[in-house]
């Protein structure tokens, strides 16, 4: 009698582990579906968009140094804001920065709510000073944002780098992120 | 009663197995799911690094560079679209460079640039071979031209595009 009750206990806690190896791989198996199919957006670097970056560096603004016909590209116009500078009509590098490159952007990248209409979403744009010591912070110089950043499909940027080979040795960054509906 | 004892043993043995079989499952697909995950990543990155540095080598091309990188000259190309030569010179269908001016302006409203009223037009047509199923790659570039400007020259630079369009064979064609 007492050995029947021991195999019926027995069985009993076999049961008892397979039930809870199962209910652990089924929670497992949903833990696992979720965040393959729910991850965050993939974040990529896109050829297009340094390139677009790139090109807008050889852009010829209308903000003189020195003289006219001596306007500045879109990177020498980077390193003017940096250093504050002003130009030959007294605007400040940076106001024409800001202005330049949104206007070069916007008129790149169309951004709309409607995915119908328009593939990007949003975008935001950030320029900022690097130490070559890297326990300083990064300083910002600019940054500028159109449309919404939220629930994007996909994500993507690109980036460009301006050297600096003075006092203050470092890098200025300019990133550029878009948002994919 | 020794028999029973051992048909339970082998039972715990296969319950056991199965437990472990089934961990083993379950960390084969969480290690896959990040393999893939980062293999995804790196196709879609490569395809497309593969389809632009064909675009980007064109524009540092000696037929359209600037002198820079990534940068082309508006007076090289007016003097390419004379050349009906180079059709056959680029594996591309066709070759056009569409101005800053084309990101905003309806496609109809575009102007065909010529030799006579460039600056003054929207896109540049390099050649066409008019092909039936085309897929088009583009690229942005600068588009840098010599402008004189009291007395000085200076060289102004744009954004572009610069497009290239590539057959696509239909099997059976």
């Amino acid at each position: 009698m007492k050995q029947k009750i021991k195999s019926i206990k027995s069985q009993q806690e076999i049961i008892g582990f397979v039930l809870i190896i199962v209910i652990v791989s089924v929670v497992g198996v949903i833990f696992l579906s979720l965040s393959i199919g729910r991850g965050e957006p993939n974040k990529q670097t896109s050829i297009e968009i340094s390139n677009l970056l790139e090109a807008s560096m050889y852009y010829t603004t209308d903000c003189a140094i020195g003289f006219i016909p001596q306007y500045k590209d879109g990177q020498a116009l980077v390193k003017a804001c940096w250093n504050e500078d002003k130009c030959l009509d007294e605007r400040m590098a940076c106001d024409v920065l800001n202005e330049t490159l949104k206007n070069i952007i916007q008129q790149a990248l169309e951004v709309c709510d409607d995915e119908n209409k328009c593939e990007n979403k949003a975008y935001k744009m950030n320029i900022y000073y690097s130490s070559l010591d890297l326990d300083l912070p990064d300083k910002e110089i600019l940054n500028f944002q159109e449309g919404i950043f939220e629930k994007c499909k996909t994500s993507f940027g690109g980036s460009h780098l301006i050297p600096l080979s003075s006092i203050n040795a470092g890098t200025l960054n300019i990133e550029l992120e878009v948002c994919r509906s | 009663m020794k028999q029973k004892k051992a048909q339970l043993k082998i039972q715990e043995m296969a319950f056991f197995l199965v437990a472990i079989v089934l961990f083993f499952v379950l960390v084969g697909l969480f290690a896959f799911s990040i393999i893939f995950s980062n293999l995804g990543k790196g196709a879609t990155s490569a395809a497309e690094a593969r389809t632009l540095s064909s675009i980007t080598n064109l524009a540092d091309s000696p037929e359209f560079s600037c002198g820079e990188p990534n940068c082309v000259d508006g007076d090289k190309i007016v003097a390419l679209m004379q050349n009906i030569k180079y059709e056959k010179f680029w594996p591309f269908s066709s070759l056009r460079v569409h101005r800053q001016t084309t990101f905003t302006k309806n496609e109809s409203d575009w102007i065909k640039c010529t030799p006579t009223n460039y600056p003054n037009c929207d896109f540049f047509e390099i050649y066409d071979k008019n092909v039936k199923n085309e897929r088009a790659i583009s690229n942005y570039v600068a588009l840098c031209r010599i402008e004189l400007e009291n007395d000085y020259n200076y060289k102004k630079c744009e954004v572009a595009r610069l497009v290239a369009g590539t057959e696509l064979k239909v099997a059976g064609e």
